[in-house]
């Protein structure tokens, strides 16, 4: 037997492994592929096909179907079809670079289907949110009730007026008053009657007794001017007397209107409180759904160190110095097409992925995804996952240009409650970033094509009738803008809102109920003025007059007077030339 | 003729264990280092060809494959401890480099602590390996193949006797 006879038979063993592997290589493959993701991730991989072509670079998958390490009832992903184009010069290297790829229908976190199930599935609710943060609109609405500038909306009775008051005690006043005034007139009309036979009597020439009738009536008229001055003293005292009423009047009259004014307010609302009130809600959901969101997108890529399981790894890979550290899978970019959930809704997909790798610590660009989302709404979403640095760095930005949130209740009924009309349209910008465990964010609401409707209003603030006053104002309210601040880390979500919905409302609602109340307070003054000016036209009809005729009558009597008085005189004279001729 | 003649006996020989206690020390030594070696790497795959292009009793070999691999993990430690060492030791770190940067290289994970240990584990394991199998197979060959060889018949006359 030669030296070499053996190697024949042996060089056909290795010939049939040879063909055996060329025959079986996309099941090789398929088996390398699978047991490499199964070995790395923990979790279960079912592929229907695989297909690999190193000389024309490409990797097609079918049905791959990878389950959650963690739960045996989930998917971690699923896709119908991955075609995939790979760099051949990497493989060298113990390399997969994707440079270029597609999916479709990729979906994460699916229920798995029955065949693929290895336990009895459970069903989970899978529209449930994470509760990240607690609603506190209950408390925000006691705490408005709390602070409320409650109105007084009780309406003033006239007859308890100042002006009502001073009218009765004038009129009184003036009624005795004018009673004396009639007296005295009937007095000086007597007077001036018996002036007149006083005159009668001084035309009566040669009268002998002129002598002695002038004597008494000297003295009778001194009584007479001194009556008729006493009665226009008292004219003129009344006059005063009048004039000071008539200001007193105007006094009780300015100091009820005030009264009525400052008696009859309307409800004011502070802004900030009524937007804590009414959006808490909502901007509690957007927060809870929000943070939701950005876990997801979180959870898209699995952190290798928390959600894999690999089963047990043999040895450490020692990292060689002076050699660049590179990752064993790096897809550089790949075309997903598939569906999720956001907001409790359904999505269809569609965008590209950059950087996900296996060893995301190695490549200088953080995994990023830019996925438009359609479906029953619209949302562009950039969410990029940075694990380059110490800490991982984690940011979401998804725009929604025209969300509608449907009907929705604001508020709370133990406070105030309202309903937004389901025409809504809300411009929404959610921009979340996480550093580490800490998260931080913002979330940019505007809303538009908004109509709000007071449903209930505690008692204590005004109850329906408030109620039915404040829809007549939140027509006005077509829009209103609210930013959120979220800060805090995963077990412990805080966030702080801010909007003008509130500022606009109480605008709004102040300005209706303020014109409601000021047309009762006008009512009132109008009352009022009504009522005074009643009074200051009776006294100055009938007392101006009443003074008047006195006036006169005392006038006219002092004329008299005076030519009796004259008369008097002139006979006196005449008498004292007589004697000094005489003489 | 005389060739194909001459290889297929030699074929049957391989399989059924006829070779010479070179062969089949050798058989063993270079099953042992494979099947020591974690199967995610490409050396034990290389060693293995090397072993059925050498003269290496391939039935020798397989069961020392298997044996070796029965027994690996349970050596981990031991020769994760090896691997390390080598893998980390100063002077050796530029071979390392050099190495690492050959194509196709990467995909023997010679830089993991657990290949690198077996490999070295087996290489140390072999010479013994291939000098004891030797020893027994000169000592107990005779009787093994004598009984490998026994004539199924013996079995069905003893029966016909009772």
């Amino acid at each position: 037997m030669s030296r070499w006879t053996y190697l024949p038979p042996r060089l056909v063993i290795l010939g049939l492994i040879s063909l055996a592997l060329w025959a079986s290589a996309d099941q090789i493959s398929q088996m390398i592929v699978v047991r490499s993701i199964e070995n790395r991730t923990g979790g279960k991989v079912d592929v229907a096909q695989l297909r690999c072509s190193i000389g024309n670079q490409k990797l097609y998958l079918k049905e791959l179907v990878l389950s959650d390490p963690k739960d045996a009832n989930r998917n971690l992903l699923q896709a119908d079809m991955a075609y995939l184009d790979f760099d051949a010069s990497a493989l060298w290297r113990r390399q997969l670079v994707i440079t270029d790829g597609q999916t479709s229908r990729l979906m994460f976190g699916t229920p798995r289907s029955s065949a693929q199930l290895t336990q009895p599935f459970e069903n989970k609710d899978e529209d449930s949110t994470g509760n990240w943060v607690a609603s506190a609109t209950e408390k925000h609405g006691q705490e408005w009730l709390d602070s409320l500038v409650l109105p007084n909306n009780q309406p003033n009775e006239i007859a308890e007026l100042q002006t009502a008051q001073a009218n009765q005690r004038i009129v009184a006043f003036w009624d005795q008053q004018l009673q004396q005034m009639a007296k005295n007139v009937v007095d000086i009309k007597k007077l001036a009657a018996e002036l007149n036979q006083l005159a009668a009597k001084d035309q009566s020439a040669d009268n002998p007794l002129r002598r002695r009738w002038q004597g008494a009536s000297n003295s009778r008229l001194q009584q007479m001017q001194t009556k008729n001055k006493n009665v226009a003293g008292q004219v003129e005292s009344l006059r005063k007397q009048l004039r000071n009423d008539v200001i007193a009047i105007e006094q009780a009259h300015d100091a009820d209107a005030k009264k009525i004014s400052g008696s009859m307010t309307a409800l004011e609302l502070d802004g900030e409180q009524l937007s804590d009130l009414l959006l808490e809600d909502l901007h509690a959901d957007f927060v809870n759904q929000s943070v939701e969101m950005f876990q997801w997108f979180r959870n898209v890529r699995p952190e290798i160190s928390d959600d894999f399981a690999p089963k047990s790894k043999r040895g450490v890979d020692i990292q060689i110095k002076g050699r660049f550290a590179e990752p064993t899978c790096w897809v550089k970019k790949i075309e997903i097409n598939g569906e999720g959930r956001l907001l409790g809704q359904h999505f269809d997909f569609s965008g590209n992925a950059y950087n996900l790798s296996t060893e995301p610590e190695l490549l200088d660009e953080p995994a990023t995804f830019e996925l438009h989302a359609q479906g029953k709404q619209h949302a562009a979403i950039v969410c990029k996952l940075d694990r380059t640095q110490a800490d991982p760095i984690d940011s979401v930005k998804i725009t929604f240009p025209e969300l509608n949130l449907g009907e929705r209740t604001l508020g709370h009924k133990n406070s105030m409650q309202l309903t937004l009309g389901d025409s809504n349209k809300v411009f929404a910008v959610v921009d979340l970033k996480s550093v580490g465990e800490q998260i931080s964010g913002t979330i940019k609401l505007r809303y538009s094509d908004i109509a709000l409707h007071v449903d209930s209003l505690n008692d204590f603030a005004g109850g329906r009738v408030a109620a039915l006053q404040m829809n007549a104002g939140v027509t006005a309210i077509d829009s209103f803008d609210s930013l959120i601040t979220i800060s805090g880390d995963q077990n412990k979500i805080v966030f702080e809102s801010q909007s003008d919905l509130g500022q606009r409302f109480a605008t709004a609602i102040n300005h209706s109920l303020k014109r409601r109340t000021g047309n009762a307070v006008q009512q009132q003054l109008d009352e009022l003025q009504t009522l005074k000016k009643q009074v200051v036209g009776q006294l100055q009809s009938q007392v101006e007059i009443q003074l008047e005729r006195l006036q006169q009558a005392i006038s006219s009597n002092q004329t008299r007077i005076a030519n009796l008085e004259a008369v008097t005189q002139t006979n006196t004279d005449q008498e004292l030339r007589k004697l000094r001729r005489f003489e | 003729m005389d060739a194909i003649q001459q290889s297929w006996t030699s074929f049957k020989g391989t399989v059924r264990g006829f070779d010479t206690p070179h062969q089949l020390g050798l058989g063993m030594a270079f099953g042992i280092v494979v099947g020591l070696i974690p199967k995610d790497s490409l050396l034990p795959y290389v060693i293995g060809v090397i072993a059925i292009l050498s003269t290496a009793n391939l039935l020798s070999f397989g069961i020392g494959v298997i044996v070796a691999h029965v027994i690996s993990p349970a050596l981990d430690h031991l020769t994760h401890l090896i691997g390390s060492w080598f893998l980390t030791f100063s002077p050796l770190e530029s071979v390392w480099a050099t190495l690492s940067e050959i194509p196709l290289l990467g995909w023997t994970r010679f830089n993991n602590s657990v290949v690198m240990g077996t490999l070295i584990l087996g290489a140390l394991l072999a010479v013994p390996t291939y000098t004891m199998t030797r020893m027994v197979s000169r000592s107990a060959g005779g009787r093994i193949v004598s009984w490998w060889k026994r004539p199924a018949l013996d079995s069905s006359s003893t029966t016909t006797q009772v």
